[in-house]
C-alpha cells in the first residue's frame, strides 16, 4: 500500500471521528428510568405518578435516638427540630412540596371554613342520620348534650359552636375527614404526624428534580445531610426512605465496582494482548472500532432524540463485539505475509458474515417494546456495521505501518484445529446440550426491577425503621382521576369514593367526602332542600320549645336557623388548597400548566390498601370507568414481567431463526451450519444450566448480555469453520482465543462486581463466552471432521 | 409628671411581691381537693345554672374536674392524655396534641390552678386588685372567647378561692372552691378512670 492511500485512509477515518464528535456535541444523556420499561400502558402509568410527585417524594422519620442517648428527648424538642428541618426543606428551592405539619389551629378553622358548605356534604346516609337528630327524641339529647358541653369547662371555647349547631350536624363531617388520613398509622399532634409512641415525627417532601437521575439525587442528599445537621438538636436523627436512597445506593455501587474491576481488567487486557499479539500496533488496532463509536452515538441520540445512560453504557459495551472483526483481520494480513490480497480475500467472507449475523440480531433487539434496549440496539448496529467498515479501511495501513516480522511466533497451545478424538468431544457437547435442554424448562424470568437493585443494608434498615414507625408496607394501588377540566375530575374522584364504599374497601385516603364533584354537590343540594321541604314545618316551634324546657334562651338559637335558611357556599379545589388542608390537600390534587401548550391537567388521587381481589376489582373498574387510571406495583409488575418474556421468547425466536437461516444460506452444508451453530447452542445451554444451579431466574440484564453472547459465540463459529474449510485454520483458531479471551477479561470481570446488574451481565458472558469459545476450537473442528474417511 | 410613673413602679413591685407570695405558697402544695360551685351567665341561657363538683390537683400536670350534679360528668387531664366521661356515654379518651379544644381547657385550667403564675407575663396582662389577680390575654385568638379571668387567693393558703371568667359579650362564670385539703392523699386511680360511671 503506498503512503498515499495510507494516509488517505487515515484521513477519512478521522473525518469519520470528526463528524462523529460534531454529532455528539449537544449530546445530553437522559437518566430516565421509564427507558428501562417496556410498553406504552406502563410508561404512561408511571408518567401520572410522577406527575402527582410521588416517583421524586421523600420520606423522612424524624426521631428521637433513645439508643444512643441515655437522656430522653421531650416531644416539644422533637416537634421544633421537625418544624425547623420542614421550613429549611420548604425555603430551599430544592421542593415542590413540603408537609411538616398542618398549620396551628387548623382543625378550628377547618371547621369554620366547612359549615358554611356542609350541606353540599351530606349524602343520603348523613339525611338519615339527619332525620334521627331532627327528631322529638334526637332533639331533646342534641340539647342535653349542648347544655352540658356549655357548662363544662370546655363551654368557653365551645359557645359560639353550639349556638350554630346545637344539634351537632357538623359531627357528621367528622368521619369525612378520617378518609384524609394516609395509610400510616401517623397521630397529629398540634399539626406534627406522630407515631403512635411520641418518639418519631414524619416529613414528606417532593424535589424539584428528578430523584432518578443520580447527580440530582446526591445534591439533594447533600443539601439534606445540612439540613439535618442545622435542625435537629441533639439526641434527634432522621432517616430518608424513597426513590433517592435507592438511586444513590445503586449509583455508588456501580461506580465503586467499576474503580475496582475497570484497572484489572485493563490491566489483564493489556498482559493478554502484549502476550499474543506481542506488536504496538495491537493497541491500534483494538482502539479502531472505538473511534467509530462517536458517529454511532451521535446517529442513535439523532433517531431517538434523545440517548439513556444505559443504553450508552451497554451500546459500548456490545459495541465491543468489533474489536473482534479487527483482530480477525488484523491476524490474517500479519500472517498473510506479502501476499495481502489474497489474505484479504480470504478474510473477508468470514468477516462479512460475522458483520452481517451480528447485525442481524441487533436489528431483531430493535423490535423490543423496552426504548433503552431499541436505543442500544441502534447503537450496536450502527457501531457494528461503522466499525467494521473503518477496520476494513485501516486495519490494512496498521499492518503496512512497519515492515512485517515474518517470524511470527505462533502458539502451539492454540491449535486445536484438528481434533484427534472428535467422538468423546462431541458426546461431551452432547452431554451439555442436554442439559441445557432439560435445565431450561425450570427458569422463570423475574421481570422486577428491583431483583437488579442493589442490596444497600442501610437503605433496608431505614425502610424497616420506617415500617415499624409508620405501619404501612403492604401493597398499595393509587387510583387516580382525570378529565377534560377540574369538575370532570371531581366528579369522577367521587366515583371512585362511592365505588371503594360499595366495596367495602376500609382502607383508603380520599378527599372526595371532603371535596365531592359538582355533580355530587348538586345532587346533595336537592336532597338537603327535599330534607328541609319535608321536615321544615313545624320543626323550629318544637326546637324552641324544647330549648325553653332544658333551660336555653328562647332566642339564644337564632344562628342556628340563619345557618339553615342560607344558600350553602359552593365548595371548589381553592376553598382546600388554600385553606388549613392545604398541604395534605396539595399531595391528593395536582393542577399542573404544560408552559408549552399552556394545557392545564388535573389530577385527584386516592390511595388503596390492596390484596388480589380488591386489585381485581379495581381493574375491572378502571375498564368501565373513563378517566380512571389505576396505578399498582403489582399491576406493573404483572404488565412488565408479560411484555418482557414475550419479548424474551420473540426476540430470541426471531434472532435464532434468522441466524440460523443466513448461516444456511451462508454455507448450504448441514455439516458447516451445525459447526457454525454450535457455539451459541452451548452458550444457551451452559447459561441455562449456570441459572438453574444459582437460583433459577432469568433477569433483563441476562436477555441483553444472552443477546451479545449470541453474536459473539456466532462469529466463533463462522471464523473458525471458514477457516477450516479453507485451510487457514490457525490464525482463526488464535484470533478467535484471543478474541474469547479479552471478552472475558473485560467483561467477565463484572461477575466479581456488587452491584446485581453487573453481576448478571459478567456472569452471563463469562459462562456463556466460556463455553463458546472451547465449542468453536473443539466441537466445530469435530462436527466437520466427525465420521469422514480421511 | 415622676408621680404616675413612680406610682407605676409601685403597682409593679407590689404585683411581683404579690405573685412571688402565692407562687412560693404554691411551691408547698403538691396536691390538693376541693369542692366548688360553679356559677355560669350566658345570654344562651335563660336563667344563671349553677353546677356544683369536686376538684382534684396533682401538680404540674394531673387534675380531675368532677362535676356532681345537676348532670354529672369527669373531665381528667393526665400529661399529655386525657378522658371526659358523662353519666350516660362511655369515656372519651383524648390527647392534648390533636384535641384543640381540649388543648384550651387544659391551658385554661392550668392557668387558674398550676400555681406558676409568673410565667403568665409572656402572654398575659396581669394586675393585682386586693387579694385577686387579674388576668387578660395578649393573644387575640384567646381574647375571642376570654376578656379577663379575676383569681381570688385565700388570705391563708393562698390557693385559688374564686375564679370569675367574663367574656367579650358580657357571658360570665364564677367558679368558688371550698373545703380545701392541701397536700393530701389522692389515689391514682381518680386520674385513670371516671369512677362510677365505667
Amino acid at each position: 500500500m503506498s503512503k498515499t492511500a495510507a494516509f488517505s485512509r487515515w484521513l477519512i477515518m478521522l473525518l469519520v471521528f470528526s463528524l462523529g464528535l460534531f454529532f455528539c456535541r449537544d449530546l445530553r444523556l437522559s437518566e430516565d428510568a421509564f427507558d428501562l420499561l417496556p410498553g406504552e400502558a406502563v410508561q404512561g402509568d408511571l408518567r401520572m405518578l410522577q406527575q402527582m410527585g410521588l416517583v421524586d417524594r421523600v420520606f423522612i422519620t424524624v426521631y428521637a435516638d433513645q439508643e444512643h442517648i441515655p437522656r430522653p428527648v421531650s416531644k416539644k424538642v422533637l416537634q421544633k427540630s421537625t418544624e425547623k428541618l420542614g421550613n429549611l426543606l420548604a425555603e430551599s428551592g430544592h421542593f415542590s412540596y413540603v408537609l411538616s405539619r398542618l398549620p396551628e389551629g387548623y382543625e378550628t378553622a377547618l371547621f369554620a371554613g366547612l359549615q358554611p358548605s356542609l350541606p353540599l356534604l351530606f349524602n343520603e346516609e348523613d339525611l338519615e342520620k339527619l332525620a334521627a337528630k331532627i327528631s322529638p327524641d334526637g332533639i331533646q339529647e342534641g340539647l342535653r348534650n349542648s347544655f352540658a358541653l356549655l357548662n363544662s369547662p370546655a363551654g368557653i371555647a365551645m359557645k359560639r359552636q353550639v349556638q350554630v349547631d346545637p344539634l351537632g350536624f357538623t359531627a357528621l363531617a367528622l368521619g369525612k375527614l378520617n378518609h384524609m388520613r394516609s395509610e400510616y398509622a401517623v397521630q397529629i399532634d398540634q399539626g406534627f404526624f406522630m407515631s403512635r409512641d411520641g418518639l418519631s415525627c414524619l416529613v414528606v417532601a417532593e424535589a424539584s428534580g428528578s430523584l432518578t437521575d443520580s447527580a440530582q439525587a446526591a445534591e439533594i442528599e447533600s443539601f439534606l445531610d445540612d439540613a439535618f445537621s442545622q435542625a435537629l438538636d441533639s439526641g434527634i436523627k432522621a432517616s430518608v426512605i424513597g426513590s433517592l436512597p435507592h438511586t444513590l445506593a445503586n449509583s455508588r455501587t456501580i461506580k465503586s465496582d467499576l474503580r475496582m474491576l475497570l484497572p484489572v481488567a485493563t490491566v489483564l487486557l493489556i498482559l493478554l494482548l502484549g502476550f499474543a499479539l506481542r506488536d504496538i500496533r495491537a493497541l491500534l488496532v483494538i482502539s479502531v472500532p472505538y473511534l467509530a463509536a462517536p458517529l454511532a452515538i451521535g446517529l442513535t441520540a439523532l433517531a431517538f432524540g434523545k440517548l439513556s445512560g444505559l443504553a450508552l453504557g451497554f451500546g459500548i459495551v456490545l459495541l465491543g463485539i468489533a474489536v473482534d472483526f479487527s483482530i480477525h483481520l488484523y491476524l490474517a494480513l500479519m500472517a498473510g505475509g506479502r501476499n495481502q490480497g489474497e489474505a484479504m480475500r480470504r478474510v473477508m467472507r468470514p468477516l462479512l458474515y460475522a458483520v452481517l449475523t451480528t447485525s442481524s440480531v441487533f436489528i431483531v433487539l430493535l423490535f423490543s417494546e423496552v426504548p433503552s434496549h431499541r436505543q442500544m440496539a441502534l447503537l450496536a448496529f450502527s457501531g457494528i456495521v461503522l466499525s467494521s467498515l473503518c477496520a476494513f479501511l485501516v486495519i490494512p495501513a496498521i499492518v503496512n505501518l512497519r515492515p512485517r516480522n515474518s517470524a511470527q511466533p505462533q502458539t502451539q497451545w492454540l491449535k486445536f484445529s484438528t481434533p484427534k478424538r472428535p467422538g468423546i468431544i462431541l458426546l461431551s457437547w452432547l452431554v451439555l446440550l442436554v442439559l441445557g435442554v432439560i435445565s431450561w424448562p425450570q427458569l422463570r424470568y423475574n421481570g422486577d426491577l428491583r431483583a437488579l437493585d442493589v442490596p444497600d443494608k442501610q437503605v433496608e434498615s431505614d425502610e424497616r425503621h420506617f415500617n415499624q414507625n409508620w405501619g404501612g408496607g403492604g401493597e398499595q394501588a393509587f387510583v387516580l382521576a382525570t378529565g377534560a377540566n377540574p369538575d370532570n375530575v371531581l366528579d369522577t374522584n367521587y366515583r371512585i369514593y362511592r365505588f371503594l364504599q360499595e366495596q367495602g374497601v376500609k382502607k383508603f385516603q380520599s378527599f372526595a367526602p371532603l371535596l365531592p364533584g359538582p355533580q355530587a354537590q348538586d345532587r346533595n343540594l336537592r336532597g338537603w332542600q327535599q330534607f328541609w321541604k319535608d321536615n321544615r314545618v313545624g320543626f323550629k316551634d318544637q326546637f324552641i320549645s324544647a330549648a325553653v324546657s332544658s333551660g336555653f334562651a328562647e332566642n339564644g338559637f337564632v344562628p342556628f336557623f340563619s345557618w339553615l335558611d342560607a344558600d350553602p357556599r359552593h365548595l371548589s379545589p381553592g376553598v382546600f388548597l388554600g385553606g388549613p388542608l392545604q398541604p395534605l390537600f396539595a399531595s391528593m390534587l395536582k393542577i399542573s400548566s404544560d408552559p408549552l401548550t399552556g394545557d392545564t391537567t388535573h389530577l385527584a388521587m386516592t390511595t388503596v390498601a390492596i390484596d388480589d381481589s380488591i386489585l381485581a376489582k379495581l381493574l375491572e373498574f378502571e375498564e368501565e370507568g373513563e378517566g380512571v387510571h389505576i396505578l399498582a406495583n403489582k399491576k406493573w409488575q404483572a404488565e412488565v414481567e408479560r411484555l418482557l418474556r414475550h419479548d424474551v421468547i420473540t426476540l430470541s425466536c426471531a434472532a435464532g431463526l434468522i441466524i440460523t437461516l443466513l448461516v444456511i444460506l451462508q454455507f448450504r452444508n448441514t455439516r458447516a451450519v451445525a459447526a457454525v451453530l454450535a457455539p451459541v447452542a452451548s452458550a444457551l445451554a451452559a447459561m441455562s444450566v449456570f441459572c438453574l444451579l444459582t437460583g433459577r431466574e432469568l433477569n433483563m440484564m441476562h436477555v441483553i448480555m444472552g443477546i451479545m453472547v449470541i453474536g459473539l459465540s456466532v462469529d466463533y463459529g463462522i471464523f473458525i469453520v471458514c477457516a477450516k474449510l479453507s485451510g487457514g485454520e490457525s490464525t482463526s483458531t488464535r484470533a478467535v482465543s484471543i478474541c474469547a479471551a479479552s471478552s472475558l477479561i473485560g467483561f467477565g470481570v463484572l461477575a466479581f462486581a456488587g452491584h446485581p446488574a453487573l453481576h448478571a451481565l459478567g456472569v452471563t458472558v463469562l459462562v456463556g463466552i466460556g463455553v463458546a469459545w472451547p465449542t468453536a476450537v473443539l466441537v466445530s473442528p469435530s462436527l466437520l471432521v466427525f465420521g469422514q474417511k480421511k | 409628671m415622676n408621680f404616675p410613673k413612680s406610682g407605676f413602679a409601685s403597682e409593679a413591685e407590689e404585683l411581683h411581691s404579690f405573685l412571688e407570695e402565692i407562687q412560693n405558697a404554691s411551691a408547698q402544695v403538691h396536691s390538693f381537693s376541693s369542692e366548688f360551685v360553679q356559677e355560669r351567665r350566658l345570654a344562651l341561657f335563660s336563667e344563671p345554672v349553677i353546677f356544683h363538683g369536686s376538684l382534684n390537683v396533682v401538680r404540674p400536670d394531673r387534675l380531675r374536674w368532677e362535676f356532681t350534679s345537676p348532670i354529672p360528668s369527669v373531665l381528667i387531664f393526665n400529661g399529655d392524655q386525657g378522658m371526659r366521661c358523662n353519666d350516660k356515654a362511655a369515656p372519651v379518651d383524648f390527647n392534648l396534641g390533636s384535641d384543640p379544644v381540649m388543648r384550651t381547657v387544659a391551658e385554661q385550667l392550668w392557668l387558674w390552678l398550676g400555681g406558676d403564675y409568673s410565667r403568665l407575663r409572656d402572654h398575659y396582662i396581669l394586675e393585682k386588685k386586693g387579694t385577686s389577680l387579674r388576668i387578660t390575654p395578649k393573644d387575640e385568638a384567646v381574647g375571642e372567647y376570654i376578656g379577663t379571668v379575676t383569681i381570688a387567693f385565700n388570705t391563708i393558703s393562698k390557693q385559688p378561692e374564686k375564679v370569675e371568667i367574663v367574656e367579650p359579650g358580657g357571658d360570665s362564670t364564677i367558679i368558688s372552691f371550698h373545703s380545701y385539703v392541701l397536700n393530701g392523699d389522692t389515689p391514682d386511680l381518680l386520674f385513670n378512670t371516671c369512677g362510677n360511671n365505667e
